[in-house]
């Protein structure tokens, strides 16, 4: 069985590596700590390098897509303004999902908040000519394993938007995002055991309303 | 001993994500060989994990995010160049204003501490700490063998730095219009026994000045 081979999938073994901070190996830190030493230049590049990522876990947080674009440069403000919070010696995934958790939490408690889940939304994918929103499925090679993948990302997407907002941060930011146990339970202000109390319920309810593609 | 279905199933997303540490793999794998529920089960959580994983590919940032995001960026570091100090100046007042506001509220309480001190000792009778005590503690003798009495007004007049609860002469405030001189002048000999009348202090000193021997009668030697 794969699972079980010597040594870890070669995915894993990179996002190991991203997880160490250190600024030879990690760009991202280099690039913050330049920002940190007042290279103007570094801001945008660090921008966007993070801000894809940060910008889709808070989108599937929130559910609507121009909130989740105003969280975002909050977010990115937020680093800049507090900059010379970060230390190395904390990792800077979990710092920068710390404050996207943190303004997305607060956004979903907005009382004028309008619930409504926004990504397949009917206009934007007419315009696209009906695809909806794009996800890789890299597995799959032949037409119909394309469409049968992409109908389970879909679905997929449409039963995560549909978890409690904390588990549904800690399956984003544990299955999704790549950060360790330990990592989820910092953004979370939580703890180990929790985070994984919380990935157990969430991939149980996922497993129950995904069973037709499963 | 034989592990349960519940728990390989709380195992089998932490296998998947190379999170569950060597010896419960090992058990895990143990079971799975005996489960077929359980091997389906894992099968399921390969699959929702690899799903999982295809959704970590993030399209680009619309454009319009990233130029609002880096003119507000912008915009900060405008402001701090025009601010003396810069944000610097808002750490030094971000530290200094708790700071203060402790350092204020640790003398607060020691006052109000202090306050409260006093007033359950006046509450209780007792003099305060805080204040001079009005009896000094008795004379050592002279070379003669006899021990001075100070009079009643020095007494009065003497300061004691001791916390220990004194006997405090009478003052000419609380004592009675027939407070005997002789009571005023010994205080010593006296416990402070408020329920006791002012004569039946003056029959019990009569009793221990008969009993204490007068040093300046005892011969010298």
């Amino acid at each position: 069985m794969a699972l079980f081979m010597a040594r870890a999938p070669a995915d894993v073994v990179e996002r190991r590596r991203l997880r160490s901070d250190d600024p030879a190996a990690d760009p991202e830190v280099a690039l913050m700590l330049r920002v940190q030493r007042g290279d103007e230049t570094a801001f945008p590049e660090l921008f966007r390098r993070l801000a894809p990522r940060v910008h889709q876990y808070i989108r599937r947080l929130v559910g609507h897509e121009a909130r989740a674009e105003e969280v975002t440069q909050d977010v990115f403000v937020q680093i800049y303004r507090f900059r010379d919070r970060w230390r190395p010696e904390r990792r800077l995934a979990a710092w920068v999902f710390t404050i996207a958790t943190h303004l997305a939490l607060n956004e979903l408690r907005r009382p004028e908040r309008q619930l409504r889940v926004d990504l397949w939304d009917d206009r934007r994918s007419a315009a696209a000519g009906g695809e909806g929103p794009s996800l890789a499925d890299s597995r799959s090679t032949a037409p119909e394993e394309r469409v049968a993948g992409r109908e389970l990302l879909v679905a997929l997407e449409a039963a995560v938007a549909t978890l409690p907002p904390k588990q549904r941060a800690a399956l984003l930011l544990s299955r999704v995002d790549g950060l360790a146990h330990r990592d989820v339970a910092a953004v979370l202000g939580s703890t180990e055991g929790a985070v994984k109390a919380l990935l157990f319920r969430a991939t149980q309810t996922l497993k129950d309303r995904l069973k037709d593609f499963l | 001993m034989r592990m349960r279905c519940a728990t390989a199933r709380r195992w089998m997303m932490d296998v998947v994500a190379a999170e569950l540490p060597q010896r419960r793999a090992a058990a895990l794998r143990s079971h799975l060989d005996v489960c077929p529920a359980c091997r389906e089960e894992l099968r399921r959580t390969e699959a929702l994990a690899s799903a999982l994983k295809a959704l970590a590919a993030a399209p680009p940032i619309p454009p319009r995010v990233e130029a609002e995001t880096l003119r507000r960026v912008q915009e900060l570091q405008a402001q701090t160049a025009a601010t003396p100090g810069g944000l610097r100046s808002w750490r030094w007042i971000a530290v200094g204003v708790p700071a203060c506001a402790a350092a204020m509220l640790v003398l607060l309480v020691a006052r109000g501490l202090e306050q409260g001190s006093v007033g359950a000792r006046q509450a209780r009778g007792l003099p305060s700490t805080a204040a001079p005590p009005t009896t000094d503690p008795p004379q050592p003798r002279t070379q003669r063998g006899a021990r001075e009495r100070p009079a009643a007004s020095q007494l009065a007049r003497q300061e004691r730095p001791d916390r220990e609860r004194v006997v405090a002469a009478p003052t000419t405030a609380a004592r009675g219009p027939d407070v005997p001189d002789e009571l005023l002048a010994r205080p010593d000999l006296f416990v402070d026994l408020p329920l006791l009348t002012q004569m039946e202090k003056l029959e019990h000193f009569e009793a221990i000045v008969s009993v204490a021997p007068d040093p300046a009668e005892q011969p010298n030697g």
